[in-house]
């Protein structure tokens, strides 16, 4: 199953190449040079501010006396906090540079993206009182089966 | 550390559904966040999309304003014509004699390239029944040309699947409105399932193509 679903997801991707192959030359050269420049930022955001942000949330995380599953979870609020910031990045630029007219990036990005953050946050938070819950009648339990003296 | 401690390490750091689970809400949340340019029922949570759906003049973004297409006299000109090129002839209609001819009413989006799309409610003259006046309702292709003295769009072809479909509007009213000029005015052309650059604005002449 999992062999079938590889070369499925592999023949996949040949095909999805092979349709890039016949509609790139359509962008021109200056259109590839801003494709590779866009994949290039993908790649150093991943690496150069993703990866080193999750690494360190995850090391400090995890020196603390506190459940595998609690710093996954610290660990999920970062990463999903991030991607949507980097989602912000683009129309936060295009608001510096200007925009072509007012319906193009109306929006306050940055109080939103606080406002993401924040909820984010409280998700988190109430993940964690969820899992401290959970350790504390899991603990709790053997001592309710002793029978009373 | 040989390749299978590492394996081991990895694995035991972030279990197989937990990846999912992450990469998942990952997905989904970035989605909310952002689709709601195009998709109303995610409105509420557009939070870092460039466009939100209905804010723009009649409740519809606007990609090209009539001032940077440089028509802003040419479509505010009272003597203003739309010409009609075909078999028979040419025919030229002012504003009001389109507006005094049967008028037909579509939703069709606006759905532009940039990844945004919103639906309007426009009310016009079918194509269909412009052309037949020139005698060009057969199933021809048609060259239509805006009023803007530059851009990539200035001229357009459009394909007789296009041309002669009952939907296709030369549109002059949106939302129960006159068509606001950062949207077309005097007139525009709506046609269903084309992208949103090729919805010409401020349109001048349209030609029956041999």
């Amino acid at each position: 199953m999992i062999r079938a679903t590889r070369i499925a997801l592999g023949v996949l991707a040949l095909a999805c190449f092979a349709v890039a192959a016949t509609v790139l030359p359509a962008l021109g050269l200056e259109g590839l040079l801003r494709l590779g420049v866009w994949l290039a930022v993908a790649i150093v955001l991943h690496d150069g501010v993703l990866v080193p942000v999750m690494q360190t949330t995850g090391a400090l995380a995890g020196r603390l006396p506190v459940p595998r599953s609690a710093v996954l979870l610290v660990e999920g609020g970062v990463l999903v906090g991030l991607l949507v910031s980097a989602l912000a990045i683009p129309p936060l630029a295009t608001q510096r540079n200007g925009p072509a007219n007012p319906t193009v990036v109306p929006q306050d990005y940055l109080a939103n993206l606080g406002a993401f953050w924040a909820v984010d946050a409280a998700l988190v938070a109430v993940g964690l009182v969820v899992i401290a819950w959970r350790m504390r009648r899991s603990s709790a339990r053997p001592s309710a089966r002793t029978p009373r003296a | 550390m040989n390749a299978d401690q590492e394996r081991a390490t990895a694995a035991d750091r972030l279990g197989r559904r937990a990846f999912f689970g992450l990469v998942g809400t990952a997905v989904v949340t970035a989605g909310a966040v952002s689709a709601g340019q195009s998709f109303e029922v995610f409105s509420a949570t557009n939070l870092v999309a460039p466009r939100v759906a209905g804010r723009g003049p009649q409740g519809m973004p606007v990609n090209k304003t009539a001032a940077a297409a440089g028509v802003l006299e040419s479509a505010g000109d009272p003597l203003w014509r739309l010409r009609l090129d075909g078999p028979t002839g040419a025919v030229t209609f002012s504003r009001s004699e389109l507006t005094a001819l049967p008028q037909l009413e579509q939703v069709l989006p606006i759905a532009c390239v940039e990844g945004w799309t919103t639906h309007g409610r426009w009310r016009g003259v079918g194509l269909a029944a412009l052309l037949d006046a020139v005698g060009g309702s057969g199933g021809h292709r048609v060259r239509i040309t805006s009023l803007e003295s530059a851009g990539a769009y200035r001229v357009t072809t459009m394909g007789p699947e296009f041309a002669t479909d009952p939907r296709t509007l030369v549109a002059l009213e949106l939302n129960g409105a006159s068509l606001n000029l950062d949207h077309g005015f005097p007139a525009r052309i709506m046609a269903p399932a084309r992208p949103g650059v090729l919805q010409t604005k401020w349109l001048a002449r349209i030609e029956v193509l041999p």
